[in-house]
C-alpha cells in the first residue's frame, strides 16, 4: 500500500517525508496526529491505504469504485471490472468473461436484486449472479455504446450516453430514450445521471442539468445563466457552467461537477465555487459522491470535501506526501502534512460511506481511513442515513 | 370603440409580427464608417489583458459581452494543465507501427467531399513522413474510420481508436461528431487534432486533449461583424442560415457581435438543407428591407437562395463564411453572387513558397488543387507527426508537446494558439468581382505576450 | 341456322373466356409484380395477399377445452389434492383417500401453478394468462387476495425466512421471478432469471430460492447453449448465482433435497450443434438430471438407458427423507424413480472427468434409476403427500391424476377429471406432438424442440452433410395456420408434408407418423395461436408503438423519397399474418447457404421467438437492422434514428 512513487524508492520517500515534516513544522504547520475534527460535519481522513498492481489491479487507471450492499468492493478500470476478494486481492473480469468492453466507466447496484450495472466504453452490462448480460446500441434500445453513467431507480436503469439518455424498464424490457429531438435536451451528449426519488437528473455536456419527472413525463432545465463559457459573471446565480462533467443527488441536494467549477443546488438556492476564490482545489472537477449532505469531490488536484461551508482538502505534495487542509469559514486554513497520500491526485471516482472512503485515481486505488470511526454518530444535526 | 380597436390593432399587429420574428423594424442611426478593416483586438481593459492568453478568443473589445462588468471569473486566460500520470509510462515493446487515427465524415454525407479532401491532405503528409523514415524507425500507420451521421457513431469510433492503440487522432468536420469524439478523447487520454470543425464551442469544453488548427466560426463572426457594420456601414442586417446545429452555433456569435455593435439582426431566418421553396423567407426579407444578409449553409443551397433573393428584388449586400468560396455557390447563384464578400483563411494564389510547394505536391499526388480542407488536413498531420517524432510513442508526452504549442508554421500559414488550444490567427476576406474571388491580405497576426508565456 | 348461331356463340364464348383467362393471367402477374416489386416469383395465388381473415383461422376459433391437470398441491394434512386446470379455468379439490373430486371452482386466467401453505393450507395459484397470483381460502377455495406478478406465472414455491414468509414465482413469459411477501401479499423484488423460467424450489434452510429456465440461451454459433438455474436470496430477492446448465434445455422441474443440499433439475440434454444425422447414434437429444451441489457445481447424469429413452422429463418430486426422486417423462409416459443414495454414492466415487462425461454414458442410469412406473398420456406435474407415501402424477392429456403407493410403487387409482378428449382431433394431435414413440428409440418428441409448440431458441444443424456448419433456426409453431409454405427455404407446401415421410427420414429416423396421426397433428398445430395473442389482441397501441407502426408501413422516407416496394416491410410481411408467404432475398445468405431466398416468416408473436433469421444469427430484434442489415435489403433502415428503431421494435412486440 504505497504511493506509486515509493514503489521504487521507498528510502528516499521516507526520508523525504520526515525531512518535509521536520522542515515544515516550524512554518506553522500542524503535525499529525493533532486532529480537531469534533466540530466538522464530515469525517477526517487520517491516512490513505493505496492499492495497485501488487494487489491485482490490472492497470494504472481506475475510473470508478463502488461498494455493494453485501460488502464487496468493485472497481472499474481502464482494463476491466475488478472485485476485491477475501484475501484482499482484486479479481478481474474482462471481455473474455462477457463484459462488453474493458474500459469501465461507472458502476452501480440494483438495491433489490444486487445486480451490478456496469457502464463501459462499449455498452452497458448487467452483472448478476456471476453472469454478464450486455446491452449495446446494436442489440438493444441503448442510445449509444459509450455509456458514461448509470443508476438504478426503482424498476428503471437509467443511463447517460454519448448520444442521448436512456431508461430501461426492468419489468417490461422497454427502452425509452431521449435526446435533443424529444426532450428539453439542448445537446444529446449526456455525461452523468442520477435517480432522485421521483426525478431523474441528467448531466448534459453543453446543456447543464435536466430534471425529468418520469411520472408526469415533464422536463425542467437548469442552465448557467451566463450562457457563455468564457466567464462566470455572477456567483451563485445558477449552474457554474453548462458543461456538466458529473452530477449526483442525495437527500434533496443536487451537486454538479464541471471543468469550470462546482455547483450545489438545494432546491431553492444555487451555490457555486471556483478555484482561487474558494477552497475548491481545482475547477477541473470530475466526480462527486454525496454522503449525508457532504460532497466528496474528485478533481485533477486531489479531493475536496465540503458541506458547503467547511472544506477539507486532500492533496498530494511534490514528494508524494499527503496534505490535508481544513478551511473553516472566517478562519485561517489548517494545513497538515500526512504520512500517506492519495495514490494519485487525478481522482476519477469516489465511494464514501460511514466506515470509509474509497478513491479511484489515474494511478491506483486509495482507501481513506477515518480518524474517528463512525464519525457521523456523534454529530448532531446530520441527516440520518437513508 | 373604433378608436380602441384601432389602438389595439395598431399595437397588436406590430407586436404579433415581432413575436413571430417577422419584419420588425429598427432604424437606428448608422454608425460611423471606420476605414480600418484589420479588426484586431487592442484591449484596453486591464482585466482583459491580465491573463497569459488573449481573453475571449481575441474578440475585439467592443464586441465582448458585459464589457463594462468585471466577471467573477474569466476562463482560458491561462491553459488548463493535465495533471494526470502517464508521462513516465514505459514505451510499448511490441509496436510494429506508429498508429494514428483518422476520423472522417461519412463519404455519402453533406461533408463527405470535404472530408475526402482533408483525408488526401492527411495521407500526403503521412506518405511523405514514411518515405523519410530512417532504417530502424517505425513507420506511421493510419487507422481510418468514417463517421455515420447518426447514433453518435463518432464516439464509438474514438473507442475503436483506443482499442487499436492509436497514439493520437485527427478529425473531423461535423461539430456533433467532433464533440462526441472529443469527450471520448478525454476518457481514453488520446490527443485529437481537429483540422476542420468550425464549431466555436468545440474548444470551450476545457478538455486538455485537443488542438484545433482550423480558425473557427467565432473568428469569422467577429471579422464579418466588423466588416459589415464598421466597414460597410450596414445597419439592417439579416441572417439567413441552415436549420441545423452547425447553422445555429455558426452564426450565434455573429448575432451577438452585431448586437453589441448596436445593430441586432432585423431578421434571423432559417432554411432546411435542400429547400427549394423559400417563398415565406423571401417575403419576410422583402418586408424587412435589409441592407446586408449573412448566409450560413452549404454553398449549393446558399447559391440557389442568393439567386432567388436577387430575382425577388432584394438588394442587400451578401456576406458569408469560407464555404461560399466553393464553386457550388457561384454555379448556383450565377450573377447574383457578384459582390458577395466572405471570410476566408488566406489567398490561395499567394506566392508563399511553402504554400506553393504544397500545392504542387498535392496536385502531383492527387491531380487536383488543394483547398483549405486539404491544406489544414496536411498541416494537422504534419503537426502530429512532429509531435510523435518529438515525444515518441507516449500519448501523454505527445499531448504535452501539442498542448504546449503557442505558435506553429504550416503550409496554411502561421498559427497562434490561445488558452483553449484554438488557432486564433486573423481571418482574411474575399470579394467576388467579375466572377472571380479577390482576396485581401490578412490582418496582422496577433502576437502573444511572450513575456507572460515565459513566466508561466 | 340455330346450330350455326350456337357454334358462333360457343366459339365467341370460348374466345372470350380464353381472352379473359389469358388477360387475367397477365394482369394478375403484373399486379403481383407491381405490388411486390419482384419479377421472379414462384407460384402465387390471390390467397397469398388477400382473403385471409384472422377470425377465420383455426387458432382464432373457439376450440374444445379439456380439464388437463397442470399444477398439483397437497394440503398439509395430506387429505386434499388440489389440481390446477388451466385449460378450463378451474381449480379442483380431490379427496386423497377416495380419489373423488370434492369441488371444482372457476378461476379465470389459466390457473397453472399451485402451492398449499405448509401450515395453514392457504392455496396460492398462479394465473398464467392473467399474470397474477391469487390466494384462496382453503375451505371453500374462495379468493381472498390477488397480486400482479410478471408475465406468464407458472410455478411457485414457499419458504419462511428471517424477514418473513416468502413466495417465489416463476414468470415464464417475462423471464423473471416475482418474490412475494405473504404478510401482506406484496411483491418485494422481480429479479431476472434465465429464459422462460418454469420451475421453482426452495433450499432446505429456506434462505435460497431456485428458479430454472426451460429455454437455453446461446452466445454464438459455436458455443453450446445453456439453460440457467438462478439462485436468489429468498428474504430480499438478491441474485446470488446463475448456474449454467450446459447443453441443457426444457428444464421444467425443480426440487431440492434437504438432506444433501442438492437442487435437482430434470433436463433435456440437447446437442443442437451436432448434425441431425447423429440422431441414429443417439447423440442429439437425451434426458438427464442436473444435480447442483451446495457449492454451485452442477453434474448432469442420464435418465435414459442405452436403447430406451425417457423423453421430455419435466416434473420432479423428492420424498421427505431425501431418498427417492420421482421424475416424470412426458414424452414416454413414465416415472423414473431415482435412488438418491445410490446416486450420492456414485457421485462420491466419480472423478471430475467422469462427472463431466457422465450424462453421455447411458449405461450409468442403471446405477441409480431403480424403477420406471408407467403412466397415462403425457405426465407433466408430480407431487408427493407430506408423508411421502402417495405420489400424484398429473397425466395431462388423459385428464387424470395417477396416484401411486410409493412403498409398493404400484398405482392405487386415479383422480378422474375428464374423459381424455380422444374425440377431439386437436387433443389427439397434441398427443402425437408430445409422444416420443415417433422418434428413433423414443429419444424425443416434437415438444422436445417446441415446448408448448413454441421455440427452444436453438439453431440445429439439419444439413445432411454432417459437417455441422449449416445451422437452421428453430421456428415457432405458434400461429402457423395459413402461413404455408414451411421450412426455411419454403419448399414444403403444408404441415403434412413438413412433418411427413421426409421429415421422419431426416430427423426422426424412424417410421413416418401414420396418416391419421399426421392429420391430427396438423390440426393441433394449426390450432396454436401466436404466443401471447390473447393478452395483446385488444390492447390499443401506445404512442411509441404507433410510431413504430407508421414506420413499418412507411412507403417513403421522411424527405419524401419513395421506398422501393420490394423493400417496404409490409410488402413481404403483409398483414394480417404479416407474411406474404413468398420466399425473399434480404441479404442474409451465409457462406454455407445454398440459396439467398428464404421463407418469409410471419411476425405474430415475434417478440417471443428469438433468435431471428434462418440461422438464428440475430439474437435480438434490434440486430436485424444493425448488425445483420446489409445495404437496406431487409427493409430500408439506413435513415432510421435510434428512436425509430426502438419504436419499430415496440410495435413488432405487439403483433
Amino acid at each position: 500500500m504505497n504511493t506509486p512513487k515509493n514503489r521504487n524508492r521507498r528510502p528516499e520517500w521516507l526520508a523525504g517525508i520526515f525531512l518535509t515534516v521536520a522542515l515544515a513544522a516550524p512554518a506553522a504547520l500542524q503535525a499529525e496526529p493533532v486532529v480537531k475534527d469534533g466540530d466538522l460535519p464530515m469525517p477526517l481522513i487520517e491516512r490513505f491505504e493505496n492499492f495497485g498492481a501488487k494487489d491485482g489491479i490490472p492497470t494504472h487507471k481506475v475510473h470508478a469504485v463502488y461498494k455493494t450492499r453485501d460488502g464487496h468492493l468493485w472497481i472499474g478500470t481502464w482494463d476491466g471490472l475488478c472485485v476485491r476478494e477475501a484475501d484482499g486481492k482484486f479479481k478481474r473480469y474482462g471481455p473474455e468473461d462477457g463484459l462488453s468492453h474493458k474500459m469501465v466507466l461507472c458502476i452501480t447496484e440494483d438495491p433489490t436484486t444486487g445486480d451490478l450495472w456496469v457502464a463501459t466504453m462499449r455498452g452497458l452490462n448487467k452483472f448478476s449472479g456471476g453472469k454478464f448480460t450486455q446491452y449495446t446500441q446494436t442489440n438493444s434500445g441503448l442510445p449509444n455504446n459509450v455509456v458514461y453513467g448509470c443508476d438504478v431507480l426503482d424498476d428503471m436503469v437509467v443511463v447517460a450516453t454519448a448520444a442521448g439518455a436512456g431508461i430501461l424498464n426492468l419489468k417490461t424490457g422497454q427502452w425509452r430514450i431521449f435526446d435533443h429531438t424529444n426532450s428539453l435536451m439542448h445537446e444529446p451528449w449526456c455525461y452523468a445521471v442520477k435517480g432522485a426519488k421521483d426525478l431523474i437528473y441528467w448531466g448534459i455536456w453543453g446543456a447543464g442539468v435536466l430534471e425529468y419527472d418520469f411520472k408526469k413525463n415533464t422536463w425542467k432545465e437548469y442552465r448557467d445563466p451566463d450562457r457563455d463559457f468564457h466567464y462566470d459573471l455572477v456567483p451563485d446565480d445558477g449552474l457554474i457552467n453548462d458543461i456538466t462533467s458529473w452530477l449526483s443527488w442525495e437527500d434533496g441536494i443536487l451537486w454538479q461537477n464541471t471543468y469550470f467549477g462546482f455547483t450545489r443546488y438545494d432546491g431553492k438556492k444555487f451555490k457555486t465555487w471556483v478555484q482561487d476564490q474558494s477552497p475548491l482545489l481545482s475547477n477541473f472537477t470530475q466526480i462527486v459522491w454525496p454522503h449525508r449532505r457532504v460532497a466528496w469531490i474528485g478533481m485533477d488536484k486531489g479531493v475536496s470535501v465540503t458541506d458547503g461551508e467547511v472544506w477539507v482538502n486532500y492533496e498530494v505534495g511534490t514528494d508524494g506526501e499527503g496534505i490535508r487542509t481544513i478551511h473553516r469559514p472566517g478562519a485561517q486554513p489548517e494545513k497538515t502534512v500526512m504520512n500517506t497520500a492519495l495514490a494519485n491526485r487525478f481522482v476519477l471516482g469516489i465511494y464514501v460511506d460511514d466506515e470509509e472512503a474509497w478513491f479511484a485515481t489515474s494511478d491506483g486505488l486509495s482507501r481513506g481511513v477515518y480518524a474517528n470511526p463512525n464519525p457521523y454518530k456523534r454529530l448532531p444535526g446530520i441527516a440520518a442515513a437513508p | 370603440m373604433k378608436t380602441l380597436f384601432g389602438l389595439l390593432l395598431g399595437l397588436g399587429l406590430p407586436a404579433a409580427a415581432t413575436a413571430a420574428g417577422y419584419g420588425y423594424v429598427e432604424k437606428p442611426e448608422p454608425p460611423p464608417v471606420e476605414p480600418d478593416d484589420t479588426c484586431v483586438s487592442v484591449p484596453s481593459d486591464a482585466a482583459v489583458t491580465a491573463g497569459v492568453y488573449p481573453y475571449y478568443a481575441n474578440t475585439p473589445e467592443e464586441m465582448l459581452p458585459f464589457r463594462g462588468v468585471e466577471p467573477v471569473y474569466r476562463y482560458w486566460t491561462t491553459r488548463l494543465p493535465f495533471l494526470g500520470p502517464g508521462r513516465d509510462y514505459p514505451p510499448p515493446t511490441d509496436l510494429k507501427s506508429l498508429k494514428v487515427g483518422l476520423l472522417s465524415p461519412a463519404s455519402y454525407g453533406p461533408e463527405g467531399e470535404r472530408g475526402q479532401r482533408t483525408r488526401k491532405g492527411v495521407l500526403l503528409a503521412f506518405e511523405e513522413a514514411n518515405a523519410a523514415r530512417q532504417a530502424g524507425e517505425l513507420p506511421f500507420e493510419i487507422f481510418e474510420r468514417e463517421d455515420a451521421p447518426q447514433w453518435g457513431s463518432a464516439a464509438n469510433i474514438a473507442v475503436e481508436f483506443k482499442d487499436h492503440d492509436v497514439l493520437a487522432f485527427l478529425g473531423t468536420i461535423d461539430g456533433d461528431a467532433t464533440h462526441v469524439a472529443l469527450r471520448v478523447a478525454l476518457k481514453i487520454e488520446t490527443y485529437m487534432i481537429n483540422t476542420s470543425d468550425p464549431d466555436p464551442t468545440l474548444t470551450e469544453t476545457q478538455i486538455p486533449w485537443l488542438t484545433r488548427i482550423w480558425p473557427d466560426d467565432r473568428q469569422q463572426c467577429f471579422r464579418l461583424a466588423d466588416l459589415i457594420v464598421r466597414k460597410h456601414g450596414c445597419t439592417r442586417i439579416a441572417i439567413f442560415r441552415e436549420s441545423s446545429r452547425p447553422g445555429r452555433v455558426g452564426v450565434m456569435h455573429f448575432a451577438n457581435y452585431i448586437r453589441r455593435l448596436g445593430h441586432p439582426p432585423i431578421q434571423h431566418l432559417f432554411f432546411k438543407p435542400g429547400d427549394q421553396n423559400i417563398g415565406p423567407q423571401i417575403a419576410a426579407l422583402q418586408a424587412a428591407e435589409p441592407d446586408a444578409i449573412l448566409f450560413y449553409g452549404q454553398p449549393g443551397d446558399v447559391g440557389r437562395f442568393a439567386r432567388q433573393f436577387r430575382q425577388a428584388g432584394i438588394k442587400a449586400k451578401f456576406f458569408g463564411f469560407d464555404r461560399l468560396q466553393e464553386d457550388a455557390f457561384r454555379e448556383n447563384a450565377g450573377d447574383a453572387a457578384e459582390g458577395t464578400i466572405i471570410t476566408y483563411f488566406w489567398d490561395p494564389n499567394r506566392p508563399d513558397p511553402k504554400w506553393v510547394e504544397f500545392k504542387e505536391k498535392y496536385r502531383k499526388r492527387w491531380g487536383e488543387t488543394p483547398d483549405a480542407y486539404a491544406a489544414y488536413g496536411y498541416d494537422g498531420a504534419k503537426l502530429l507527426i512532429e509531435a510523435i517524432n518529438h515525444a515518441g510513442p507516449n500519448r501523454f508526452l505527445i499531448r504535452d508537446y501539442l498542448a504546449g504549442l503557442d505558435e506553429w508554421d504550416g503550409v496554411t500559414g502561421h498559427m497562434v494558439f490561445d488558452g483553449r488550444w484554438d488557432n486564433i490567427v486573423p481571418i482574411s476576406i474575399a470579394e467576388l468581382k467579375g466572377g472571380q474571388w479577390h482576396f485581401q491580405p490578412a490582418p496582422p497576426i496577433t502576437k502573444l505576450d511572450h513575456q507572460k508565456l515565459t513566466q508561466r | 341456322m340455330k346450330s350455326r348461331g350456337f357454334i358462333i356463340t360457343s366459339l365467341a364464348s370460348v374466345v372470350a373466356a380464353g381472352g379473359l383467362g389469358v388477360g387475367g393471367y397477365y394482369w394478375s402477374v403484373a399486379h403481383v409484380q407491381r405490388w411486390t416489386g419482384m419479377d421472379h416469383l414462384g407460384f402465387v395465388n390471390c390467397n397469398h395477399c388477400h382473403l385471409v381473415r384472422v377470425e377465420k383461422l383455426p387458432w382464432a376459433k373457439e376450440r374444445p377445452r379439456h380439464p388437463a391437470p397442470a399444477g398439483l398441491a397437497v394440503s398439509p394434512d395430506g387429505r386434499r389434492l388440489y389440481i390446477a386446470l388451466d385449460d378450463v379455468n378451474e381449480v379442483a379439490e380431490a379427496d386423497t383417500a377416495t380419489l373423488q373430486v370434492n369441488r371444482r371452482i372457476k378461476l379465470a386466467g389459466g390457473p397453472y401453478g399451485l402451492l398449499a401453505h405448509p401450515q395453514d393450507g392457504r392455496l396460492f395459484v398462479t394465473l398464467r394468462h392473467a399474470d397474477a397470483v391469487v390466494e384462496l381460502e382453503p375451505g371453500r377455495l374462495t379468493e381472498v387476495a390477488r397480486i400482479p406478478v410478471g408475465k406468464g406465472p407458472v410455478c411457485l414455491a414457499y419458504t419462511r425466512t428471517e424477514a418473513g414468509e416468502r413466495l417465489i414465482v416463476a414468470n415464464s413469459l417475462s423471464d423473471d421471478a416475482s418474490l412475494l411477501s405473504l404478510s401482506p401479499l406484496a411483491e418485494i423484488a422481480r429479479p431476472h432469471t434465465g429464459r422462460e423460467p418454469f420451475a421453482t424450489a426452495m433450499s432446505a434452510d429456506g434462505s435460497v430460492a431456485f428458479v430454472v429456465g426451460r429455454i437455453a440461451e446461446t452466445k454464438d454459433f459455436v458455443t453450446p447453449a445453456a439453460s440457467e438455474l438462478t439462485l436468489i436470496r429468498a428474504a430480499t430477492g438478491r441474485v446470488l448465482k446463475r448456474v449454467p446448465l450446459e447443453s441443457a434445455h426444457l428444464a421444467e422441474g425443480l426440487a431440492t433435497v434437504a438432506s444433501r443440499g442438492w437442487a435437482l433439475t430434470p433436463l433435456v440434454k440437447v446437442r443442437n450443434l451436432i448434425p441431425i444425422t447423429q440422431v441414429a447414434n443417439g447423440w442429439v437429444m437425451s434426458s438427464g438430471l442436473g444435480i447442483t451441489l451446495a457449492d454451485g457445481q452442477t453434474v448432469q447424469v442420464p435418465l435414459d438407458e442405452a436403447n430406451d429413452y425417457f423423453a421430455d422429463p419435466s416434473g420432479i418430486a423428492v420424498d421427505p427423507a431425501g431418498r427417492y426422486a420421482y421424475v416424470v417423462s412426458g414424452g414416454s409416459d413414465a416415472v423414473s424413480v431415482v435412488d438418491l443414495e445410490r446416486l450420492s454414492d456414485w457421485l462420491s466415487k466419480a472423478c471430475e472427468l467422469t462427472r463431466r462425461e457422465a450424462v453421455d454414458d447411458l449405461s450409468l442410469s442403471a446405477e441409480y434409476v431403480v424403477a420406471r412406473l408407467r403412466t397415462g398420456r403425457n405426465p407433466r406435474a408430480v407431487t408427493l403427500s407430506p408423508d411421502g407415501r402417495r405420489l400424484f402424477v398429473g397425466e395431462r392429456l388423459a385428464d387424470r391424476v395417477l396416484v401411486v403407493d410409493t412403498a409398493t410403487r404400484e398405482p392405487v387409482g386415479h383422480v378422474v377429471l375428464g374423459d381424455g378428449g380422444a374425440w377431439d382431433p386437436i387433443r389427439r394431435g397434441e398427443s402425437v406432438f408430445t409422444k416420443a414413440a415417433h422418434t428413433f428409440q423414443s429419444q424425443f418428441s416434437c415438444r422436445s424442440c417446441h415446448p408448448d409448440g413454441h421455440v427452444d431458441g436453438l439453431a440445429y444443424d439439419f444439413d445432411g452433410d454432417g459437417i455441422g456448419d449449416n445451422l437452421l433456426d428453430n421456428r415457432s409453431l405458434h400461429g402457423l395456420a395459413s402461413t404455408a409454405p414451411f421450412k426455411w427455404i419454403g419448399s414444403n407446401p403444408s404441415v403434412e408434408v413438413q412433418c411427413g415421410p421426409r421429415f421422419a427420414r431426416v430427423l426422426m429416423r424412424t417410421d413416418p407418423i401414420p396418416p391419421d396421426d399426421l392429420k391430427d397433428l396438423a390440426t393441433y398445430l394449426q390450432s396454436l395461436p401466436p404466443t401471447g395473442w390473447e393478452r395483446r389482441r385488444d390492447l390499443a397501441l401506445t404512442p411509441t408503438q404507433e410510431r413504430g407502426r407508421q414506420l413499418f408501413f412507411a412507403t417513403t422516407r421522411p424527405d419524401g423519397t419513395p421506398i422501393p416496394r420490394e423493400r417496404q416491410c409490409q410488402t413481404c410481411h403483409r398483414p394480417p399474418l404479416f407474411t406474404a408467404r413468398i420466399p425473399t432475398a434480404v441479404g442474409t445468405r451465409g457462406p454455407r447457404d445454398a440459396t439467398e431466398l428464404f421463407d418469409t416468416p410471419h411476425l405474430l408473436g415475434i417478440g417471443y421467438s428469438a433468435p431471428y433469421l434462418h440461422d438464428g444469427r440475430a439474437k435480438t430484434l434490434e440486430e436485424l437492422w444493425t448488425t445483420y442489415q446489409t445495404n437496406d435489403l431487409h427493409g430500408v433502415s439506413s435513415y432510421w434514428s435510434k428512436h425509430q428503431l426502438n419504436d419499430l421494435i415496440e410495435y413488432l412486440k405487439t403483433l
